[in-house]
């Protein structure tokens, strides 16, 4: 799975010049990783999809556990994969940072 | 347990949740409690009313009916939806969160706002968000009230309440003319949804959506679980659907035998046993409308031929037994012309497939170009739309954040892949529901639980869709609320308004949006589902880029932000009108076989590039305020 790029020191006093700073660059590294692991996953499914999906059927249709072969490996699997990785994702690669107390909004 | 019992119930736990929130609210702050729930949202709350505001009526009802006209094709339409849990849920939250928190900002306009030190850029962003927010309303109401009245249809009680309102609107102006039916579910939807969004606030609405995602995943998981067991198996049903060849698109005429005869109605969807005019060959074929004969017409003339539309099947293998078609002693009915469908029509193998039969369209429902913009716009559009964003600052700390993005995984497997299976193997069990495409969810439900002798469940399974519209609008109608009491009164108008007087206006505002939506959905305009889409395009059209760059650049500054709003809603607001000029229709020019949304914020992004780096470096305070370092440090 994945490893947090600047997972310590976790930040814990909030309101300091540094602690805001480090938020960001979490948050910063965790979209670049999000973007990362989209990139992976639509390249799976939509290279797969564009490459099978569309082709004629002659003769029976293809199946794999039931779905059309191309919904198996091309949708199903992805899905389920990328589900995994998100949970992963979010237990992982997202650091548990404290964030500001809340200013007074009036 | 009829649909109705499960209707009170469901209304009634609606608004013990709100009285719960009010009683919450009046102990805390106004402003901040009212639109964000004072930033309390427990990792629960957060999932379920995340999950559940993204699963508008369209989940329930569009979804269902596309997979079923479809096939299998509509998988890759919605294969998106599995990165969209970690890309709209996760993407801008933490920062969002955190850059809101410092701000004091409960609302998107509040927010560019303050990160700026620039009340134009909240200005501008109030009056963007209010305008598409609104039309988006327009389109839930409509579909709420659409929903009701689908799923009551048939229940005593509703048909003898829509024959009194039928008898009292029927002489007036304005209502005459409008289905009473409809009117009658407009007025009530929108009475349980203002009713209990003004009295309970952002909190409310979030507990209502924890109930309502819950309704949802158990109604789907039912289904799946029915419609399983009763085609036998995926397996099964997969080759059944393989061997279907897309019904044809014919003109059927019926005429009476008996000129002085009884008067003769065929509803909408009635089966009927036509002869080919030209082959003398038999077919049955669906109705696509009501047919009346023997009647005078409005000239004074009696009626004894009509012809109507209907769907045609010129081979039934793999649509396992067709009802039995009317064979008329009173009628003859004879299929005048037929067409096949442009796209998959006259072969087998087709529902299995990319890009799925298409009756119009030559390129089928899912070309190539349009599988791919839709895997970006699942993710990024809802990453843009600030219904999201607003639940997004609401959130309590990281930690909420992490379960909730796991949650809504889980949440949004058990959903939206469920619901191609279930409705590719409906294609099964109920043939020719083309003929009413919006009935194709409840007509389902109804089948599987009645053939699984628990008829009871119905209720629970089709509480699910309007339960999906509910969540969405009382989101939307508390953000276009936010937009004119706290972004434009507020802060712009009356900085000094003393608690009461917000509290006030906020319900005032509540209950006038949600009545002016009501008001504006009596006579609805043809094209309303282009609407929402329209709508909801725009809206991630010009917030996307702007907050995002504004949350994670230094050198965004705020006439980049207002630029860059604006030209996503300019170059959206180009692609329909061009749309328009084409075809005459309400409809977008898809450049290259694209969505618009990524022309949108393409020239969103360039567009707020150039502007930044054209106008003066922000402040360093204001960068050492949200970042903890200046640029210069950087």
């Amino acid at each position: 799975m994945f490893d947090h790029p600047d997972m310590s020191p976790k930040t814990e006093a909030t309101g300091s010049l540094e602690s805001k700073a480090l938020v960001y660059r979490h948050s910063l590294s965790e979209l670049k990783l999000m973007l990362i692991v989209w990139l992976v996953f639509a390249a799976w499914c939509l290279g797969y999809c564009l490459t099978h999906a569309y082709q004629e059927i002659d003769g029976p249709v293809a199946t794999t556990m039931g779905f059309p072969s191309w919904v198996f490996w091309g949708i199903f699997l992805p899905w389920m994969a990328c589900t995994l990785t998100t949970i992963g994702f979010a237990g992982l690669g997202i650091a548990d940072d404290a964030l500001e107390p809340d200013k007074d909004s009036n | 347990m009829n649909a109705l019992s499960s209707f009170a119930l469901y209304l009634v736990a609606v608004f013990i949740l709100a009285a719960l929130s009010n009683r919450i609210r009046s102990k805390k702050e106004f402003v901040s409690e009212y639109f964000l729930g004072s930033r309390g949202l427990g990792a629960w709350a957060f999932a379920l009313t995340f999950a559940a505001t993204n699963a508008s009526g369209g989940s329930f009802i569009g979804f269902p009916a596309l997979i079923y006209g479809h096939g299998w094709t509509l998988a890759l339409w919605i294969a998106g939806y599995m990165a969209v849990p970690l890309i709209t849920t996760g993407l801008i939250a933490k920062r969002l969160n955190h850059v809101s928190r410092m701000a004091g900002a409960v609302t998107i306009p509040d927010l560019l706002r303050e990160r700026f030190a620039n009340p134009k850029a909240g200005l501008v962003a109030a009056g963007v968000l209010t305008f598409f927010m609104f039309f988006y309303l327009l389109a839930q109401f409509k579909a709420g009230a659409s929903i009701l009245a689908t799923l009551l249809s048939g229940i005593p009680l509703y048909d003898n309440l829509v024959n009194w309102v039928a008898d009292w609107t029927g002489a007036l102006p304005f209502l005459g003319g409008v289905e009473p039916d409809y009117l009658l579910c407009l007025f009530f939807f929108g009475l349980v949804v203002i009713v209990y969004t003004a009295y309970g606030g952002f909190r409310a609405v979030v507990w209502t959506d924890v109930l309502q995602g819950i309704i949802m995943v158990l109604g789907v998981g039912i289904m799946l679980v029915l419609i399983i067991s009763q085609v036998g198996s995926l397996e099964s049903a997969t080759k059944q659907l393989a061997k279907q060849i897309p019904p044809e698109n014919g003109l059927l005429r019926l005429e009476t035998k008996d000129e002085n005869g009884g008067r003769l109605v065929l509803p909408k969807g009635s089966w009927v046993l036509a002869s080919e005019e030209t082959s003398g060959r038999p077919f049955s074929v669906r109705t696509f409308e009501r047919v009346v004969l023997n009647e005078e017409n409005s000239e004074g003339e009696r009626v004894g031929s009509v012809t109507v539309k209907a769907l045609v099947f010129r081979e039934t293998d793999g649509y396992g037994s067709l009802p039995t078609a009317l064979e008329g002693a009173d009628f003859s009915a004879t299929l005048v012309e037929s067409t096949p469908y442009a796209q998959g029509g006259g072969k087998r193998g087709g529902y299995v497939r990319a890009p799925g039969p298409h009756s119009t369209e030559d390129l089928g429902f899912l070309s190539m170009s349009m599988a791919f913009s839709f895997f970006v716009f699942w993710c990024f559009g809802g990453a843009g739309q600030p219904g999201n964003m607003v639940r997004q600052m609401a959130f309590r700390d990281s930690l909420t954040l992490k379960r909730s993005i796991a949650m809504v995984a889980v949440y949004y497997s058990l959903i939206y892949f469920p619901l191609v299976i279930i409705f590719c193997c409906a294609r099964i069990l109920i043939p020719g529901m083309e003929v009413s495409p919006d009935r194709v969810m409840p007509e389902v439900a109804r089948h599987l639980t009645t053939a699984a002798g628990v008829p009871w469940l119905t209720g629970l399974i089709i509480a699910a869709p309007f339960a999906a519209v509910m969540s969405s609008v009382d989101s939307f109608l508390l953000i276009v609320s936010s937009g004119l009491v706290r972004d434009i009164y507020q802060r712009n108008i009356n900085p000094q308004a003393s608690e009461a007087k917000v509290r006030k206006l906020s319900y005032l505002a509540t209950g006038v949006v949600g009545c002016a939506a009501v008001v504006a959905m009596i006579n609805p305009p043809q094209y309303l589902q282009i609407l929402s889409v329209f709508a909801s395009g725009g809206l991630a059209a010009c917030f996307l880029v702007p907050i995002a760059l504004t949350l994670f650049w230094r050198r965004m500054t705020a006439a980049a932000a207002i630029w860059g709003m604006l030209a996503g809603a300019i170059a959206h607001l180009t692609l329909y009108i061009v749309g328009f000029l084409q075809t005459g229709k309400f409809t977008v020019y898809q450049f290259l076989g694209l969505q618009p949304f990524i022309w949108d914020i393409l020239l969103s992004l360039v567009v707020a590039l150039l502007v930044a780096r054209a106008t003066e470096a922000p402040d360093n305070k204001l960068v050492e305020k949200y970042f903890g370092s200046s640029p210069l440090q950087s």
